[in-house]
C-alpha cells in the first residue's frame, strides 16, 4: 500500500476565534501505481490535504503512511519524504528561478543528496518523460521558453527527484487546449509507463473523467465519496449540490434519458456517450 | 489599431485591425503566446500601442487627458480573484474604484448596492473577502467594476482559477450585464465552452487576427482550430462523434440543449 491515510484532522489557527476545521475525519487508501482524480469546490480541503502527504502541513490529529513509513514521524528526514512524495502546486511556472532549464531541474535533486552522475541522469529523464527534447532546451533560459513549456520544465524539476507519488494540483490550468491534452497525456504516461501513483487536482470533470481510474470527492473538509468514475459521476444532483458537475459526454445522456429516450445513462465520458448514442440508434434502424 | 513590440525583434501584436460595438460580447481565443492579453491591456491604455492607434468612445489612450476616461469606461477582471481585493470588507472594497473617482458618498452607497444586486452578491455586502467562495469573490471584483459604471468589461480568464459551480456564477454574470445591462464584454478564454453565447469569436495567432466569426460558424472549423492549438467545446465533439457514426446531427451544434434536440428529431 502506498498511501495509508487514517482520521485526518486539519484545523487551522486551532484554540483562537479564527479555528477552521479544514479537514474532517478523513480516511483512505492508494495503491501504488493509482491514477487518483481528487475533486471538490473551492475551500473543499483538497490543498491542505496533499500538503499533508508531504508533511508541508502536519496534522492536527491521525496518522499518514506512505510506502510503510509513518511520514509525521519527526525522526523521519524531510529528504527522505521528498524521494517519495512530488508536489506540482499550481502554475508552478513561477517557481522556475534558475538560469538554464538544466540547472532548474536540477536544484531538487541536488538539494536531497544526489551524486553528480545521478543529478544528470535523472534530469535528462525528467525532461524527456515531460515531452521536451533534452539537447533542445537544456541550455535555454526557462524563461525563454512558452507557457507550456515552462509548466513542463517545472514538472520535470520535481520528477527528478524520482518520487514514487507525484501529486498535481490543477497541472493544466491556464493553458491552452492543445497545451492540457498535452500536460494530462504526458501525466497518464508516467503513471501507465514509469509506474507513478498520481494524485491530480482538478475543476475540469471531463478530464477526470478521461484520465483518472478513482475519483475522491471532497465537501466541506470531508471525503464524501471515493470510487470509480463510473460511480462518482453516476449522480449528477449529489455532485452539483456540492458545487461540481458531470462530465458533457453524461449531461447529454442524462438530457436525453429525461426526453423519454431509452438510453443508458451509465458510460461518463464524451467516447461512452458517443458510443451509447450510436448503438441505440442502430439498434432502432436494425428493427425497423 | 495597434502594433506593439515588446523586444525589438519580438511583436506581441502585429498589426492589429479590430473594432468592438457597443453592447458586444466578444470571445477571443488563442493559444499561450498569441497576444492576447497584450491586447486586453492595450484597450484600456495599462499598455501603449508602439505604433497604431487605439480608440475608446474615440478617445485615444495615447492621450493622457483621457486616460482616466477610458479607464473608467473600460474595467478588467483578471485571472486570481485574490489579487484584485483591496478592502476588508466586502462593500468597501466595491467602493474603492468608485471613492477614487470623487463621487459624492450618497451616490457611491447608491452605485455599490445596485452594483451588488446585479452580481447577486448583496446579502454579502457585510463579509470579509476571505469568506468567500472563488465565485463570490470574482463576482466582487465584478462588482467593484460596475461600481465605476463602465460601458465595457474585459475579463482575462477570469474563471481560470474557480471550480464548476464558481466558473457557471461568472459566467451567468457576465451574461446578465451583457444581455440586460448593455455592457459590452470581452472574454478572454481558455475554455470554448464559455463563448458558444458570444455574438463573436476573435481568434489570435501570432499576435494577428487570424479567423473571425460567430460562434456556429468559427466552431464548424475544427480541424483549423487545433491546427491553431485551439478546440471545439466538447458538445461540437460529440456532435462530430455521432456524425462520423453516421447520424445526420447538423453542424451547427454548439451546446447540449441543441444537440439533445437534434438527436430527439432523428429519434
Amino acid at each position: 500500500m502506498s498511501i495509508e491515510v487514517r482520521n485526518l484532522y486539519h484545523t487551522y489557527a486551532q484554540g483562537t476565534v479564527f479555528s477552521f476545521d479544514a479537514l474532517k475525519d478523513v480516511s483512505f487508501d492508494v495503491g501504488a501505481h493509482d491514477f487518483i482524480g481528487i475533486i471538490g469546490h473551492t475551500g473543499s480541503g483538497k490543498s491542505t490535504l496533499i500538503q499533508h502527504i508531504n508533511r508541508l502541513l502536519l496534522p492536527t490529529k491521525g496518522t499518514i503512511v506512505v510506502n510503510g513509513k509513518d511520514i509525521t514521524s519527526k525522526d523521519l528526514p524531510m529528504k527522505e519524504i521528498c524521494k517519495r512524495v512530488g508536489i506540482v502546486f499550481q502554475y508552478p511556472e513561477q517557481q522556475l528561478f534558475e538560469e538554464t532549464v538544466y540547472k532548474d531541474v536540477a536544484f531538487g535533486p541536488k538539494n536531497i543528496g544526489f551524486s553528480e552522475e545521478e543529478i544528470e541522469k535523472n534530469v535528462k529523464e525528467s525532461i524527456e518523460l515531460v515531452g521536451l527534447d533534452y539537447e533542445a532546451v537544456k541550455d535555454q533560459s526557462p524563461f525563454d521558453l512558452s507557457g507550456g513549456q515552462k509548466r513542463r520544465v517545472a514538472i520535470a524539476g520535481v520528477l527528478a527527484m524520482k518520487p514514487k507519488i507525484l501529486i498535481l494540483d490543477e497541472p493544466a490550468s491556464g493553458l491552452d487546449p492543445m497545451g492540457r491534452e498535452e500536460i494530462l497525456k504526458s501525466i497518464k504516461k508516467l503513471n501507465a509507463e514509469v509506474g507513478i501513483c498520481i494524485l491530480l487536482v482538478s475543476h475540469n470533470m471531463d478530464d477526470v473523467a478521461d484520465y483518472a481510474d478513482k475519483v475522491m470527492v471532497f465537501n466541506k473538509g470531508e471525503l464524501v465519496m471515493y470510487d470509480t468514475p463510473a460511480k462518482v459521476f453516476a449522480d449528477s444532483a449529489f455532485l452539483e449540490g456540492m458545487s461540481l458537475s458531470v462530465p458533457q459526454g453524461k449531461k447529454v445522456l442524462e438530457m436525453l434519458r429525461d426526453k423519454g429516450m431509452d438510453v443508458d445513462t451509465a458510460p461518463y465520458t464524451s467516447a461512452g456517450a458517443i458510443e451509447e448514442i450510436l448503438s441505440k440508434f442502430k439498434a432502432k434502424a436494425d428493427k425497423a | 489599431m495597434y502594433d506593439e513590440e515588446t523586444e525589438p525583434d519580438k511583436k506581441a501584436l502585429d498589426n492589429v485591425n479590430l473594432s468592438v460595438k457597443t453592447g458586444e460580447f466578444v470571445g477571443i481565443i488563442g493559444h499561450n503566446g498569441s497576444g492576447k492579453s497584450t491586447l486586453a491591456k492595450l484597450l484600456n491604455g495599462l499598455l501603449l500601442p508602439s505604433g497604431g492607434d487605439v480608440l475608446v468612445m474615440s478617445l485615444n489612450t495615447r492621450d493622457d487627458n483621457s486616460l482616466i476616461e477610458i479607464r473608467r469606461n473600460v474595467g478588467m477582471v483578471f485571472q486570481n480573484p485574490d489579487n484584485q481585493m483591496v478592502a476588508t470588507i466586502v462593500e468597501e472594497d466595491v467602493a474603492f474604484g468608485a471613492e477614487n473617482l470623487g463621487i459624492a458618498p450618497d451616490e457611491i452607497r447608491r452605485l455599490v448596492d445596485e452594483s451588488l444586486k446585479i452580481v447577486d452578491m448583496y446579502e454579502f455586502k457585510d463579509k470579509k473577502p476571505h469568506q468567500l467562495s472563488g465565485g463570490q469573490k470574482q463576482r466582487i471584483a465584478i462588482a467593484s467594476v460596475l461600481a465605476m459604471r463602465p460601458k465595457c468589461i474585459i475579463f482575462d480568464e477570469s474563471t481560470a482559477m474557480l471550480d464548476p459551480q464558481g466558473r457557471s456564477e461568472v459566467m451567468q454574470a457576465m451574461t446578465n450585464l451583457n444581455k440586460n445591462e448593455g455592457v459590452t464584454i470581452i472574454l478572454i478564454t481558455h475554455y470554448m465552452e464559455e463563448i458558444v453565447g458570444a455574438d463573436r469569436i476573435v481568434i489570435m495567432e501570432n499576435g494577428q487576427v487570424v479567423m473571425e466569426g460567430d460562434p456556429r460558424s468559427i466552431f464548424k472549423r475544427s480541424d483549423e482550430l487545433k491546427k491553431l492549438r485551439l478546440n471545439v467545446p466538447e458538445i461540437v465533439e460529440i456532435a462530430e462523434g455521432l456524425r462520423i457514426g453516421g447520424l445526420d446531427i447538423s453542424t451547427g451544434v454548439l451546446t447540449a440543449e441543441e444537440l439533445v434536440e437534434e438527436l430527439c428529431r432523428l429519434k
